[in-house]
């Protein structure tokens, strides 16, 4: 996950930078594309854009008060990652996808059959563990940053790390390697 | 045997690379899904005065009353069943709130499975991890498969007959036949279905929650009449539960409630009784963003003296199951702790 840091965890940075002084817009545009990956990774195909989309539409309608965040970033992910594992929440998403206001429809992502497989048994964790994997995986976020989006403490994500590994490797028959940083 | 950071890596990549919205189209879509929402929640306002002024919405608008069905009289209550949702593996987390556990208990379940005794109380009825709805026999652990979920979130319901399950579609109301496999529907007013019905005691009609309230769907006739209009819209009234011995049926009031920078949402259990539409208020949930957390649940128990709710976190109540009458007074702690998919047994003599 550290190599992919460097190269693309580039947006997620440009979208702090932007947060506390940025419209609304500019937040929007540079959050959605991690924000949809999050979703997608968290959540079936077809509804994670919606996903996603509903996470923004609350920041949007509470623009003020989240703008004023000292990290809107991780607001908004954190919103996005109970969206996307929320039973009720995500299935109102799910129902609002079907039934469209907007009428535009753009392709679920498809990912490869090993792609698929390797967010599929993520999306098979326990939620926490589900969201702090995504959260490391689509963000490359450190553990004191995925601790403050999931509102838990940094001992926590780590075992919930962790776990998330020891699980992904047993159903995807890899060799676990965590981090010196995940190390409970 | 590859690596774990490898195959993330290549996954996460490959993700990034195919989830590129086009994010100033997208963001021309939510100002006008916005718009229309805010249109939505003044129509709302806006019929719930028409409401309080003349009452005309449950009256004149009930075209087919559901009439409560017959008093069972010999069912009595048998063991509540819980999830206890700060363990991860279901199969250990089921708790016998009231009762005795049983033998043997679903140890698949997918996640956020309901669960439902069948009329005898002798089987359970839940969604197993490769979305199968399943029968489970308590006593002897045997199982079969009554058909295949209907969607990725297999929140259905099965009839008090065993004979049909029932789920909802965005805006219709699906029924399937569990002898034969045919599926129907019926189309419902409004959108935004969601959640498992609840079925009568008597398998004429269903309860359900939409974006707009609680409907009751009378099965023949497909009518579908809103029962209570949600006064928020995009809070969810559900899950719902039908009483076995009345007209009433029991739901989630939820109230948009700002905690530490986040919107939750405030649960109030409640029941609406069919035939005067007079809402009772029966006890406070507690409230949550659901992060994690189960929101609130109820069912009523099979004698249909009591309800169990199974609250979520709270600043002024600690979480737990708490039984109720089916007027609000009376509430007793039966468990503390946070609980998920609630299930009363059944006893016939």
């Amino acid at each position: 996950m550290s190599e992919m840091s460097r190269t693309e965890v580039a947006a997620p940075q440009r979208a702090r930078a932007v947060g506390r002084t940025a419209s609304f817009e500019e937040f929007y545009v540079a959050e959605l594309p991690r924000l949809v990956a999050l979703a997608r990774g968290l959540c079936p195909a077809h509804v994670a854009e919606d996903v996603a989309q509903e996470a923004m539409l609350v920041a949007y309608r509470r623009w003020r008060e989240v703008s004023s965040l000292e990290r809107p970033d991780l607001w908004i992910r954190r919103t996005c990652a109970n969206l996307a594992v929320s039973q009720f929440r995500r299935r109102l998403v799910e129902l609002r996808a079907t039934a469209r206001l907007a009428g535009r429809r753009t392709p679920p992502v498809e990912l490869s059959e090993t792609s698929e497989e390797f967010w599929t048994a993520v999306r098979g964790l326990p939620q926490r563990q589900a969201q702090a994997a995504a959260l490391r995986f689509v963000y490359d976020m450190p553990i004191a940053d995925i601790a403050a989006t999931l509102g838990t403490s940094e001992g926590t994500v780590k075992q919930h790390l962790s776990r998330a590994r020891h699980a992904l490797a047993v159903a995807l028959d890899a060799t676990p390697q965590a981090t010196q940083e995940e190390q409970p | 045997m590859t690596d774990l950071d490898t195959l993330a890596r290549a996954a996460t990549r490959e993700l990034l690379e195919r989830s590129a919205p086009d994010a100033h189209t997208r963001y021309a879509d939510l100002r006008h899904v916005r718009a229309r929402r805010r249109t939505t929640a003044l129509v709302a306002i806006a019929a719930s005065v028409a409401l309080v002024i003349g009452g005309w919405q449950l009256n004149g608008s009930r075209t087919d009353p559901i009439e409560p069905a017959p008093r069972p009289g010999s069912v009595r209550n048998g063991v509540l069943l819980g999830l206890d949702v700060h363990v991860d593996n279901p199969a250990e987390a089921w708790r016998a709130i009231r009762g005795a556990q049983p033998a043997y208990l679903p140890e698949d379940p997918a996640a956020h499975a309901q669960y439902q005794f069948t009329a005898s109380g002798t089987e359970v009825v839940y969604a197993d991890g490769q979305a199968r709805i399943m029968e489970l026999a308590i006593a002897t652990g045997t199982q079969r498969q009554l058909t295949r979920c209907p969607d990725d979130v297999c929140a259905a319901a099965v009839s008090p007959d065993a004979r049909a399950i029932a789920w909802t579609d965005g805006d219709h109301v699906r029924l399937r036949s569990l002898a034969n496999g045919a599926d129907t529907s019926i189309p419902a007013a409004g959108d935004g279905l969601v959640g498992a019905p609840a079925w009568s005691p008597d398998g004429t009609a269903l309860a359900l929650v939409g974006a707009d309230g609680l409907y009751v769907v009378t099965i023949d006739s497909g009518n579908v009449r809103l029962v209570v209009p949600n006064r928020n819209p995009g809070t969810v009234l559900g899950p719902v539960s039908w009483s076995p011995t009345n007209g009433a049926v029991a739901f989630f009031i939820g109230e948009p409630r700002p905690f530490k920078g986040y919107e939750e949402t405030a649960f109030t259990a409640s029941a609406v009784d069919l035939t005067t539409g007079s809402v009772t208020s029966l006890l406070d949930a507690g409230q949550c963003f659901c992060v994690g957390l189960p929101a609130p649940t109820l069912t009523w128990s099979p004698d249909g003296t009591l309800l169990a709710v199974a609250t979520t976190t709270s600043n002024t109540l600690e979480p737990g199951v708490y039984l109720v009458d089916p007027d609000g007074s009376d509430p007793e702690r039966a468990k503390i702790g946070l609980y998920a998919a609630l299930a009363w047994q059944p006893l016939t003599d």
